[in-house]
């Protein structure tokens, strides 16, 4: 059953993120995005990351993509030619494709080994139990560090866009 | 002797469905139980139109629909019949796909939510590890219908409409979920079932989250557009909002995952912070005679006196206008979110008596009103 399910979770996926690139209207396109988030999320359930499945499609499917479409809404996209940029770069393409086919076969060559090695995350979770515990324990504990790191980006960052309007209303 | 009878019929349902359907299978019975939520919530949600047109004529001291059957109590149905007799018309310049597929995303995803949570005492379809992640991660995504049926429609109406809805949706979801975590932080579980338990012994959290409620309750009525906040449905300049276009029964696809929508924040509201299916006075060994009303009762008589306050709310309050919106979201429910939890915390960490806790959030609510006031007329005497 289980194997159905990913099979068809990931043939989803796989056909979606294919239109994501082939579709001609770019609002297509960002609704494929979506439909590629949600059967992701559906195959990192099945692998047993509940809290990961729910932050991929809250902060994926529900906020950046709502950005996304805001964006796109608000620039009229109609008068630009977007077929003709296709063709532009396709030797940079072909090669980026071998380059990605060729880590897709060595994956497959080994067998899907990294399946059976176990991260800290799963080690912890025997422990403990539960999945958004163990995630919170481990980021206020072992990565602490990185986590404040990018806490201060984004602080960085909410400050700059503050900035950045102050200086435009002044101006108008 | 109620509760005798409810596990009777549990076991006769159980005895007939094992009859049809082999239910060995776990699936089986969650199929069930779905089937039943969702055929009542569709019951609930037809009368819960007709109650609130009956209602907002009394507060407009009219009779609101009274010709079918007795006192209009016909009237949903009578609607939902013209609704589906109607034609279906998509606009020549539209998107056809994505014009079809935006009621149709909309109405699913209101209904995914109801998956995780606890109608009663036994009652839910399931209870996973993150439920609160769960719906607030599905419901978020339920306002695509609303773009997509905004942008496919070609008409600029649904388009601004649109807009507004989620510039409107994505301000407030913060507050909201800062709201919420308070109460995540007292029971220390995503989980709605634990929620509802843990409230048993810290008593309701409306009594220790004053402030999360009430934040909670005015990002409730703003996600679902509805009237002090309904800058979507503008009908003085946007027409309709984002559904102008539609008609038909596309249209009752959209307005039934609006009342649907309602009826979860509603939900919310009873799990978060009014006990759930719990009893009012639950640990008071003197009330212990209230345990004996199935637990239902007490669920759907919060979830309805909640849908009372959002009808009620309708017919006293006018619209607001959107700069004033936006200044509620971000000035003033976003800091007193922050400082709720901050509370909460110190709370938690100095381990003082709950009572006192009561005391010391309603002295903080006054403390932050006063200074608030007393800023507004600096302001406000400094502009002139």
């Amino acid at each position: 059953m289980i194997h159905l399910f990913f099979l068809m979770f990931s043939l989803i996926a796989v056909i979606a993120s294919w239109r994501v690139v082939a579709a001609k209207h770019i609002i297509h396109a960002v609704l494929w995005l979506v439909v590629t988030f949600f059967s992701t999320a559906c195959l990192f359930v099945m692998l047993g990351a509940e809290f990961l499945a729910a932050i991929q499609i809250l902060v994926y499917a529900g906020a950046i993509i709502i950005l996304y479409v805001f964006a796109i809404m608000l620039v009229n996209v109609k008068d630009l030619d977007i077929k003709a940029h296709f063709h532009k770069h396709r030797r940079l393409a072909k090669l980026l494709g071998l380059v990605i086919f060729a880590e897709l076969g060595l994956v497959f060559l080994q067998r899907f080994t990294f399946l059976q090695a176990k991260g800290p995350l799963a080690v912890q979770q025997a422990e403990w139990g539960g999945n958004s515990e163990v995630i919170g324990r481990l980021l206020y504990t072992d990565y602490i560090l990185p986590f404040e790191l990018a806490s201060i980006i984004l602080l960085v960052a909410i400050i700059g866009a503050v900035v950045l309007a102050i200086t435009q209303e002044k101006r108008a | 002797m109620l509760e005798n009878l409810q596990r009777l019929i549990q076991l006769t349902i159980h005895l007939i469905v094992n009859k049809l359907v082999p239910l060995t299978h776990p699936w089986g019975w969650a199929f069930i139980k779905a089937l039943i939520v969702v055929s009542l919530i569709m019951l609930a949600v037809t009368f819960v139109t007709l109650a609130e047109r009956k209602l907002i004529g009394r507060m407009q001291i009219r009779h609101g629909p009274m010709r079918t059957g007795w006192h209009g109590i016909l009237q949903p149905i009578a609607d939902g019949i013209k609704l589906l007799c109607k034609e279906c018309i998509t606009p020549a310049e539209a998107d056809k796909w994505v014009f079809l597929m935006a009621p149709i995303v909309s109405i699913a995803f209101a209904f995914v939510p109801l998956a995780v949570i606890p109608f009663a005492k036994t009652f839910f379809i399931t209870d996973i590890n993150i439920g609160l992640l769960f719906i607030l991660a599905v419901s978020s995504v339920g306002f695509l219908g609303n773009i997509m049926a905004g942008w496919s429609s070609a008409s600029k109406y649904s388009f601004l409409g649109s807009l507004r809805a989620l510039a409107l949706m994505i301000s407030f979801e913060v507050p909201m979920v800062m709201s919420m975590v308070g109460v995540v932080v007292f029971t220390g579980s995503l989980s709605m079932v634990t929620i509802v338990e843990s409230q048993a012994h810290w008593g309701w959290f409306i009594l220790s989250q004053p402030m999360a409620f009430v934040i909670y309750v005015l990002c409730g009525i703003a996600e679902t557009q509805r009237t002090p906040f309904d800058m979507m449905e503008d009908e003085g300049s946007l027409v309709c909002g984002f559904f102008t276009e539609y008609s038909g029964m596309r249209f009752a696809l959209f307005s039934l995952a609006e009342y649907i929508n309602m009826f979860l924040v509603a939900i919310l509201a009873t799990v978060l912070f009014l006990g759930g299916w719990q009893p009012p006075f639950v640990s008071w060994p003197l009330f212990g005679f209230l345990n004996a009303v199935p637990s239902v009762f007490w669920f759907s008589a919060k979830l309805l006196l909640f849908m009372f306050l959002y009808i009620w709310l309708r017919g006293t309050l006018p619209r607001v206008r959107y700069d004033q919106l936006m200044y509620l979201c971000w000035k003033i429910l976003m800091p007193l979110a922050l400082l709720n939890l901050m509370l909460t915390a110190l709370f938690l960490a100095s381990k003082m008596n709950i009572l006192i806790f009561y005391l010391l959030n309603l002295l903080v609510v006054v403390i932050w009103l006063s200074i608030y006031a007393k800023t507004q007329a600096w302001v406000s005497a400094n502009n002139q």
